[in-house]
């Protein structure tokens, strides 16, 4: 475009709002020249390329002014600011208690926030490591039965290899399939001597294409030829637990699991991250679970879901289209079963990176969103709890300060001039907290991987996330904490205050109280979680599980013995069983295929013969030698155990299973046939007995549906043992087994340790809470101090006055402690409403759980009190049993 | 005397050879066509402003033009110590080459010569 000849006249304008912001940030002396520089350059620009270009530029340009603008912002002003800084350290330092109060207060909530950023941060950082994680998903199903929808991580051998066929969205999908319990591991060392190990760390049987798409780092070895059958990888630990060498490739060693053959290592790989949802530590080719499970071939590989399926999703792939499609493959499949139980189902694509937060996660490693937000929303209240008392310590330092304020007022300060200072103060104040927050947070953090039992090594510090963060809260530290002082102080009417003092200026303190009891509040409410969750908690380890779990000891059964027709595994076991039954210290000894509080079960659909098939109820399920019932205490509602000699078809159910079946009562159950897999299974049982129900799991969940199937043997002893001497009975039962199983590792735990490992999640949250509800008390506390001394200070005369028209001093403690009596009362009808839903929500996933009574918020709120009451008691007691000459004596 | 930067030699320079015409906008211009170097509208009155406070540069008020929307402009001005301080960048420049040896000269890839510099 020309200029035309009107542009002399009118040049195009910048847009105003461009202008007000180069005036709002451009420095005072040069303001007006360079808004004219602006202008003048975007009239120019307007006229060869259009206003739109030029409105770009005036923007760049402003961006890249910026710097340059605050630079020379602060020269000019350096000499006010350095004024501000200096009476801001000249503050601190007058008042060395009170500023004590005010950093140290602020630097522990900053503390503990800045620690529980990081645990949230290492929470949600889960396999985000892995090479093209963001096309990586888990194939889970998901099945709505009766309106409720439950969504797995299992699926069958077969899905992965449809998939592959036929849906284009997938990349590749793979399968892992976990070693289901503990594994035997059988070395040979240099002598010769067989190394026999029960190894319990996790190893997974997997397609080659797993180790593409999961970030492995081979140490020795060439991942390229892993899925060579016979060759198996070690994380970098087992390596080294197994092997006394640096390079083990090529070693042999000897696995009895699922497979049972000998391997030799493949390669080494560095230990997988902690924030990674499958924490495998051995690595086996799946080609050989095959070859040596043929159940898995059955039903052309849809039979059995004891496989994870995971797909990488081409680029740009739809899911949902991926996800139907892996649906129709299934319903082609299942379609009828399903239809006919009523029953649901679609495949779910999962993004890894969201696999652990999730609550389909079964019995692999599972984070909690929910207790992520709370934590955020107790990081929230402890920073708030330190904003507040830095707001409370100011504003009744106002009395203080009044005067100075007047004084500068009179002598020609502009108000803006004062909220700077303020500012200022308040910006210098939470910058040393802030500094001091982030040493006592590398403190704490061995601390907190402690307590929360993770492995955070990544340095918070190094993550541009965080100084986003520590900017953010540090700005809106400075700007909330100074505002309302800064606006306070600023507008007292000098003449008022230099006259009167600060009495009619500022008799308002109904904020300041307000405050205050917001704080009660937060406190109060995160005692009442805190004891809640340690309540529950405590009711899960003590809660009645139907049988001593103290006093039963578990062993588990030999990991590899040499047999022949003669000498039985079974047979050795119960050789083992009777010697150990010799010694007097032991009651009784039961073996079983699984044990209490073991995790996974074996389970299937039970029906009763006849009826339709929407009557199926799945079932957990364990085989039991006879002496189990006496051993662990089964109370037998109706019918009786298995004998010595026993039907195979025999079973005992529990009272959950016959309610389920829809049995009017246990007796009628007795005699009945059910068919074990559900509708159309010839696999009949008929039931011999029914006992009431134990916890065989955790309490987390209602008791389900569990039946015990008659066997010699099994894989564990259960010893019902005497309470004295228990180390005593332990090594001589380690006597004995070692004699009859040479070289097998002695295994052993008793009943309760292994449900109490059952709630180390729910103990860790509990700890966690308590430590975190802990620094928040400590914070408010610290505040309540600096506000106590304040006060008292304030009313001296009042109290002199009051004593000498004959107060006492009991009269005058007690109406001291009336006032913060009343504030932590109001706190009290604030929290306790809020945490009795909160609480009842928490309380909802656990199937055993405590009663809300009185006493959960009746405790806390009296240890709330009483801590208040602690706090101020110092200043009151000063104040009650003051002199009142020399408390008038004062001005 | 206190020797000065590069910068403020480049600007104290660019000022020098736009005599009347050494507006803030104008220099930021110069010294982007000669020196390929860009200020920003705003940053380029940092270093004028250093050079105001030394000493070396005064300014004066231009008169406003209807681009700039009535808005003052500031002129700059070597002050007698602007151009002692040029003076003695030079000299002291053309000290430090002059000490240099024949072999360096051949080093640099130059020849005395073609500097027109007197030894």
């Amino acid at each position: 475009m020309d200029p035309t000849p009107n542009a002399e006249q009118h040049p195009p304008e910048p847009p105003r709002w461009a202008e007000r912001l180069v005036a709002v940030f451009a420095p005072l002396p040069d303001r007006e020249v360079v808004l004219g520089d602006f202008a003048e350059g975007f009239a120019d620009r307007a006229l060869d390329d259009g206003p739109a270009l030029a409105t770009r530029w005036y923007v760049g340009q402003f961006v890249r002014s910026l710097p340059s603008f605050l630079l020379r912002g602060s020269l000019t002003r350096s000499i006010m600011l350095g004024t501000y800084v200096r009476l801001a350290l000249r503050h601190i330092r007058k008042r060395p208690s009170y500023s004590a109060l005010n950093i140290g207060g602020l630097a522990i909530a900053m503390a503990v926030c800045l620690l529980i950023f990081q645990y949230v941060a290492f929470e949600q950082s889960y396999d985000r490591h892995h090479p093209e994680a963001e096309r990586l998903y888990r194939v889970d199903a998901q099945r709505t039965v009766d309106g409720e929808t439950g969504q797995g991580q299992h699926s069958p051998y077969a899905l992965a290899v449809e998939i592959n066929a036929t849906v284009p969205e997938v990349d590749v999908a793979f399968r892992v399939h976990p070693n289901y319990g503990p594994m035997t591991v059988i070395l040979q060392d240099e002598a010769g001597e067989r190394r026999i190990i029960r190894e319990e760390e996790s190893a997974y049987y997997v397609d080659s294409a797993f180790v593409d798409h999961f970030a492995l780092d081979a140490l020795h070895g060439n991942l390229g030829s892993f899925g060579t059958p016979g060759t198996l990888w070690l994380s970098e630990t087992l390596a080294a637990k197994y092997f006394d060498m640096e390079n083990p490739v090529g070693e042999p060693l000897e696995i009895r699991s699922w497979v049972r053959r000998d391997y030799s290592v493949g390669g080494v790989y560095a230990d997988m991250p902690g924030n990674s949802h499958l924490q495998a530590e051995m690595l086996l080719p799946l080609y050989d679970l095959l070859t040596t499970n043929p159940q898995y071939a059955e039903n052309d590989g849809w039979g059995w879901t004891n496989f994870m399926t995971y797909a990488s999703l081409e680029p740009n792939a739809s899911v949902a289209e991926a996800a139907a499609k892996a649906t129709d493959i299934a319903m082609e499949v299942y379609g009828e079963d399903l239809a006919e139980n009523g029953t649901e189902m679609r495949y779910v694509f999962l993004p890894v990176a969201d696999a652990y937060l999730t609550e389909s996660n079964g019995w692999l490693p599972t984070g909690d969103p929910g207790m992520l937000r709370v934590f955020g929303l107790v990081a929230l209240f402890i920073l708030v709890i330190a904003w507040v008392n830095y707001v409370n310590l100011t504003t009744a330092r106002a009395m203080e300060r009044a005067r100075e304020v007047g004084v500068r007022k009179a002598s020609g300060a502009f108000r803006r001039q004062l909220v700077s200072q303020f500012l200022v103060e308040a910006t210098l104040v939470n910058s040393i907290a802030l500094g001091l927050a982030m040493g006592l947070a590398a403190l704490g953090l061995p601390l907190l991987n402690r307590l929360a039992g993770t492995e955070i090594t990544f340095a918070i510090w190094a993550q541009p996330s965080f100084w986003a963060i520590a900017l953010l809260v540090l700005v809106l530290g400075a700007i909330l904490a100074s505002l309302y002082p800064a606006f306070v102080l600023s507008s007292f009417r000098p003449i008022t205050v230099l006259k009167d003092g600060l009495g009619t200026a500022f008799s308002k303190d109904r904020l300041r109280r307000a405050l205050v009891v917001f704080q009660f509040a937060a406190s109060l409410a995160l005692l009442i979680g805190t004891y809640a969750v340690y309540q529950q908690v405590q009711h899960l380890r003590t809660i009645d599980l139907g049988y001593e779990a103290d006093r039963l000891l578990l062993v588990s059964g030999p990991s590899a013995v040499e047999t022949d027709s003669v000498n039985t595994r079974t047979g050795m076991m119960q050789a083992l069983a009777q010697r150990i039954e010799q010694q007097s210290a032991v009651q009784g000894v039961a073996m079983s295929d699984n044990v209490p509080g073991n995790g996974y079960n074996w389970g299937t659909s039970i029906l009763r013969s006849g009826a339709p098939a929407t009557e199926e109820v799945y079932a957990t399920g364990v085989w039991i030698s006879a002496e189990f019932a006496e051993v662990y205490g089964l109370t037998f509602v109706a019918g009786r155990n298995f004998g010595d000699a026993f039907s195979e078809s025999d079973l005992v159910l529990n009272r959950a299973a016959v309610d389920g079946l829809g049995f009017e009562s246990p007796e009628l159950a007795i005699g009945q046939v059910i068919l074990m897999g559900g509708a159309g299974s010839d696999n009949e049982a008929t039931i011999v007995g029914v006992v009431e129900n134990i916890y065989w799991a955790s309490a987390h969940e209602e008791i389900a549906p569990f039946f015990f199937f008659p066997r010699h043997g099994g894989a564990w002893f259960t010893l019902r043992v005497a309470s004295e001497d228990l180390g005593g009975t332990i090594a001589s039962v380690r006597a004995s087994f070692e004699e009859v199983f040479p070289g097998n590792p002695f295994e052993y735990r008793f009943v309760d340790e292994q449900f109490n490992q059952l709630y180390e999640a729910d103990r860790r949250f509990g700890t966690l809470f308590g430590v975190f509800a802990g620094f928040a008390l400590v914070v408010a506390c610290l505040g309540l101090v600096g506000l106590a001394a304040y006060t008292a200070g304030q009313r001296t005369k009042e109290m002199g006055v009051r004593k000498v028209l004959g107060a006492k001093p009991t009269e005058i403690a007690r109406l001291l402690f009336t006032d913060i009596g009343k504030l932590v009362a109001l706190a009290l009808v604030i929290a306790v409403p809020l945490m009795a839903w909160g609480v009842g929500r928490w309380l909802e996933d656990y199937a055993a759980r405590i009663d809300l009574s009185v006493g959960l918020f009746l405790w806390p709120a009296i240890a709330v009190l009483l801590l208040a009451l602690g706090t101020v008691s110092y200043h009151t007691v000063r104040l009650a049993l003051i002199d009142p000459a020399r408390a008038l004596r004062r001005d | 005397m206190e020797t000065i930067t590069r910068t403020e030699e480049m600007l104290l320079l660019a000022a020098c050879r736009l005599g009347d015409d050494a507006y803030g906008a104008d220099i930021r211009a110069e010294i982007e066509a000669v020196t390929g170097r860009r200020y920003s509208v705003g940053g380029v009155y940092v270093p004028l402003d250093r050079l105001v406070r030394k000493g070396l540069l005064e300014t004066e008020e231009g008169a406003p033009t209807a681009k700039r929307r009535g808005r003052p402009r500031r002129r700059y001005r070597v002050t007698s110590a602007g151009f002692a301080a040029l003076r003695a960048a030079r000299d002291l420049h053309e000290a430090m080459w002059a000490r240099l040896p024949e072999f360096a000269w051949k080093r640099l890839g130059l020849s005395l010569s073609g500097l027109g510099l007197s030894r």
